[in-house]
């Protein structure tokens, strides 16, 4: 899975660019430049994955969302369980995984016709460790 | 029944030496390895050392000309796209690794807002609004998003929202995603 797709892409001649650095002398901005881009990376797949891996028996994922701010702040989970007994454990295995941290719940009962199997909704809030990842 | 006795000492003996020749063999291998490992651990901290240095600005030519300094340098330029044709380019990767993961792009557009901030020296970033055809794969969304985040030149997604994740149909519904690439 860990294929890093080289794409045959025409980069603005790194060699030219490359020559520019080297006669201005500005090779550790390049160094710089490449620090502030990866400092924004968020493997995202991963901490999908690693939402799922944490699942009890008996609980689904509802709903993910993240944008730029679950870098740093909060990020609110909804998952489908058939019971509201379940919330704990699910706290448990999501606090188990180093991506996680912060992790509450809150179970309530959905009307019966919502979803016959999974009547339970738990929005769970958590912080996410972006240096636990895989 | 001697020749019995005989056949069990040969066999005793036979297996003490294959024991040993493993033993042995099986220190050699860990030596090298171990050498190998210390090897890499060094040019490691050359590496880490001489980024560190250019980090805090002490450039001299005879960093500059350095092969260590030269390939941080070139891997660093592969990392943006060139301004004048990004979308086409950061398109057509991704639409290659739609096709891989067996998902579908329905579109791929130039986020309304598109000029972001510059990010660092002349690196700017550019916004992509990618849709993506629902229900999808799981497993294949999974693919794609990882996909895009080993990338070169780098792509970041900045927004994505996953609803009805059912495993037993392997099933997701996707908002559009939006994904950020660096230009220069």
């Amino acid at each position: 899975m860990k294929e890093v797709a080289e794409d045959s892409i025409e980069i603005k001649s790194s060699t030219s660019l490359y020559k520019e650095g080297t006669q201005t002398g500005d090779i550790g901005s390049i160094i710089a430049t490449a620090e502030s881009i990866l400092s924004r990376q968020m493997p995202y797949s991963d901490i999908i994955m690693s939402i799922g891996s944490s699942l009890p028996f008996g609980v689904i994922v509802d709903k993910i969302s993240f944008n730029e701010s679950s870098i740093s702040g909060d990020v609110e989970i909804e998952f489908r369980a058939k019971s509201a007994n379940v919330t704990p454990e699910l706290i448990a295995g999501l606090q188990k995984s180093p991506m996680f941290s912060n992790v509450t719940a809150q179970p309530a009962i959905l009307s019966t016709g919502n979803s016959p199997d999974y009547p339970v909704l738990i929005t769970c809030v958590l912080s996410i460790n972006k240096d636990g990842s895989l | 029944m001697k020749q019995d006795d005989f056949k069990a000492k040969n066999l005793e003996r036979l297996l003490i030496i294959m024991v040993l020749v493993i033993a042995i063999g099986g220190a050699i291998g860990f030596y090298f390895a171990q050498d190998k490992l210390k090897q890499l651990a060094i040019e490691t901290n050359t590496m880490v050392a001489k980024a560190g240095k250019l980090m805090s600005g002490s450039n001299n030519s005879a960093m500059i000309s350095d092969p260590v300094v030269q390939s941080l340098a070139t891997k660093t330029i592969k990392m943006t796209y060139q301004a004048s044709n990004f979308q086409a380019e950061a398109t057509k990767g991704l639409k290659k690794y739609a096709a891989e993961a067996g998902i579908t792009i329905n579109s791929i557009d130039l986020a309304p807002d598109t000029t972001q901030p510059i990010l660092f020296n002349n690196i700017k970033t550019k916004r992509l609004l990618i849709s993506i055809g629902s229900p999808a794969s799981f497993v294949g969304l999974m693919k794609f998003v990882k996909a895009t985040e080993t990338n070169i030149p780098k792509m970041q997604i900045i927004n994505i929202s996953l609803s009805n994740i059912r495993a037993n149909n392997n099933s997701v519904t996707i908002e559009p995603l939006t994904l950020e690439v660096y230009i220069n």
